[in-house]
């Protein structure tokens, strides 16, 4: 991982703080706590942290309140931990600008990992519509519309061209099917779900995915997809 | 007892027969008297007809008035007409004066009768409506469908003066209420009753049924009218059948808002407490589980890894319990809500297997699912959950280097999932209940650490849930298969 970045952890539990900011400690990372979320919001400022690691379930404010602040003027990476039965919460966040989701209990392997690929995504300037990118094997030329499979042309009708690209230019993000529908289509009803289902799974096929273990994109079931990185 | 009322009636006839005689009598005498003074004739008529006036006053009906008329006719004619004491006339002007007494008489009974019967008519409609004022205004205080019952029976028994009986259906245990009052005590018994009590109750009563199409609430048992009174009566009953319904229905909607109410209270304290139980269960276990993993590959002595490794391990183990006695809770509560959307099995295998790659140490595990998409009306995230927990059985079962194939396929309208394994298969005497709760197999793999026996109870009620169902048996080589199938096409909430 890249040195001297700064992690801002807001999480109620000390137990839960402790291990988190000791296992990123350990990585030689810059590691700042909060309690609360007032005190987030103050150390965010006073500090202006790389990531933020935020538990939505704060004694004082509501986790998606501190989201839409911190969003109003920056966009730091923003990691959020959540229960398991909290879905509905998860996606809100993801919608309000919450990078990625982690759900309680999660291994440090995972965190670390999430970390890794936030970070990654921070140090490469931000994909501009122009240009085009690389993923592997996969290159997109946002500019022409053209999708490269090892070198070779794919055509795409323009919906699936959208949704690729969408999820291509935020790797490593959970794209809610919420948000992809309204970049895409402009709008969200809850039956276009299945529609993008559909169009995913045509995607996918175009890609040469196999669909019981794909590589480039991953469900997020309930939730929405995420473009993999590696 | 219609014995007793006809003696009464005929006893009544003679009774007015006798005053009618008895005034007729009083009045020849008179008119003798008169007579015999020496006043005209024409008083004596005048006479005549003031004594109908009197019988008809003092006995009910035309039939006296008539009778009298035409007895004083008699009277007139034998005592005051030439020739005296026979009933033949001669002269031109006592036909006339019996002509005109005879019509005076009819006419002034007719209409004095008329009077009569019309003011006694009023005073009843009168007394009917002070009766349907008294009920309402009683019944409106009431506080419940028993108190409804009670208060108009009170009620009605004072105003008949005599036992009135209602049979109440309480819904809550089906057993039936009685409240029997009584003239002038004003007793009212409040008691459970059965059958037979309430055939004996009903026998040789007027049963009017209290209720409309969609309920019963109960029924009014009152005294036997006689035919007369029944013609008055009825109209008044059921105007009064009508208002103690109209005030069950009111105090039941009540009693049923108020449990609406009590249940939402409680549903939501059910739901708060277990989402405070969780979420204090589970905050813990997170601590637990990240400190025991960072201590796990941190530690530089072996022995103190594999200490951190138990307590990482037991973390684990014991969140998966939480999660599925939640889960159980919310099934056994019957708050397994689900939302259904079409979902595409294969993101939903891909789940599955990322997360038994995760979990399966040197197994293998294979897919095979159809080439089209394949879109399924289900909750995602509960057969997700349906799978994970299959396949971690499959692995319970199988050891380091075991094979789990996932297969789907699709056949009359039913999407058909298999787990299948090469493990040590399923003992012919764990088949009856494998899908109980807080059943273990007999051969799980000891090594690793067994569940509580929930997770395959979760599994059938999620499938049924869904309308699908589950079967498990064992393979023709080793292991075992667990297939279940899901409905393809059912109503799915998706809006349209």
């Amino acid at each position: 991982m890249e040195y001297n970045a700064s992690f801002l952890i807001v999480e109620d539990d000390k137990q839960i703080r402790m291990f988190i900011s000791s296992s990123l400690e350990m990585q030689k990372y810059k590691v700042f706590c909060a309690v609360t979320g007032q005190e987030a919001l103050n150390m965010f400022a006073a500090r202006n942290p790389d990531v933020i690691i935020l538990d939505l379930g704060l004694p004082d404010l509501d986790g998606l309140d501190i989201i839409r602040r911190i969003r109003e003027y920056s966009q730091v990476p923003i990691i959020v931990v959540s229960a398991r039965d909290q879905d509905a919460e998860k996606i809100e966040a993801l919608d309000a600008g919450a990078d990625d989701y982690l759900t309680k209990p999660f291994s440090i392997h995972e965190l670390h990992a999430r970390l890794r690929v936030i970070l990654r995504r921070k140090e490469t300037p931000a994909i501009d519509t122009a240009t085009s990118c690389n993923s592997g094997d996969l290159v997109i030329d946002s500019n022409a519309h053209l999708v490269y499979l090892k070198g070779k042309e794919i055509h795409f009708t323009p919906f699936e061209f959208n949704i690729l690209a969408l999820l291509v230019k935020n790797p490593g993000r959970v794209m809610t099917h919420s948000k992809i529908l309204q970049t895409v289509w402009g709008s969200y009803l809850e039956s276009d779900a299945q529609t993008l289902r559909v169009f995913m799974a045509n995607i996918r096929r175009k890609l040469g995915e196999d669909p019981a273990n794909p590589k480039y994109i991953i469900t997020e079931v309930g939730i929405g997809y995420r473009f993999a990185e590696e | 007892m219609n014995r007793h009322m006809i003696t009464q009636k005929s006893k009544s006839h003679l009774f007015q027969i006798l005053i009618l005689l008895a005034i007729l009598a009083a009045v020849s005498l008179l008119a003798v008297g008169i007579r015999n003074i020496g006043f005209p004739v024409g008083n004596i008529v005048v006479v005549y007809v003031l004594s109908i006036l009197l019988v008809t006053r003092f006995t009910h009906g035309y039939f006296y008035g008539i009778l009298a008329s035409v007895i004083a006719i008699i009277c007139y004619n034998f005592l005051f007409t030439e020739p005296y004491y026979t009933l033949n006339v001669y002269r031109k002007e006592d036909i006339i004066s019996i002509a005109v007494m005879l019509t005076a008489s009819i006419l002034t009974s007719t209409l004095t009768s008329k009077l009569i019967s019309t003011s006694k008519l009023s005073a009843d409609r009168e007394a009917q409506t002070n009766m349907l004022f008294q009920i309402t205004s009683a019944i409106a205080k009431a506080s419940s469908v028993a108190d409804v019952a009670a208060l108009s029976v009170q009620c009605l028994s004072n105003l008949i003066n005599d036992d009135v009986a209602c049979i109440v259906n309480s819904d809550s245990n089906k057993k039936i209420m009685m409240y029997s009052s009584q003239p002038g005590v004003s007793h009212i018994q409040s008691t459970e009753i059965d059958n037979d009590r309430i055939a004996q109750l009903t026998s040789k009563k007027k049963i009017v049924p209290i209720g409309d199409q969609s309920k019963q609430y109960g029924l009014l048992c009152l005294p036997l009218q006689s035919p007369s009174e029944k013609q008055n009566q009825d109209g008044l009953i059921s105007a009064i059948a009508t208002q103690i319904l109209i005030a069950m229905e009111r105090e039941n909607f009540s009693e049923e808002k108020k449990l609406a109410n009590m249940e939402t209270e409680q549903e939501k304290f059910r739901s708060n407490l277990l989402r405070a139980i969780s979420h204090d269960l589970r905050t813990p276990l997170t601590g637990i589980s990240g400190t025991a993993e960072l201590l796990l590959y941190n530690l530089e002595n072996e022995e103190d890894r594999k200490l951190a490794e138990g307590i990482f391990e037991e973390a684990n183990w014991l969140t998966q319990m939480v999660e599925n006695i939640l889960s159980l809770t919310k099934i056994a509560e019957g708050r397994l809500t689900l939302h259904k959307q079409m979902e595409a099995v294969e993101e939903i295998i891909a789940e599955a297997v990322k997360h038994a790659q995760k979990v399966a140490g040197g197994r293998n595990i294979s897919t095979e699912i159809p080439d089209e998409v394949l879109l399924v009306p289900m909750d995602g995230k509960l057969i997700l959950q349906v799978l994970i927990n299959l396949i971690d059985n499959a692995i319970k079962h199988t050891d380091q280097n075991g094979t789990i194939h996932i297969q789907v396929n699709q056949m009359s309208g039913r999407v058909w999932f298999y787990v299948s394994d090469n493990g040590s298969g399923i003992n012919q005497n764990d088949f009856p209940h494998l899908f109980e709760p807080f059943f273990i197999a007999r051969n799980a793999n000891r090594t690793s650490k067994s569940g509580a026996g929930l997770g395959l109870s979760i599994v059938k009620a999620i499938i049924q849930a869904h309308g699908g169902h589950i079967f498990a048996e064992n393979n023709d080589t080793s292991g075992a298969v667990f297939k279940f199938y899901l409905p393809l096409k059912e109503h799915v909430d998706d809006g349209i």
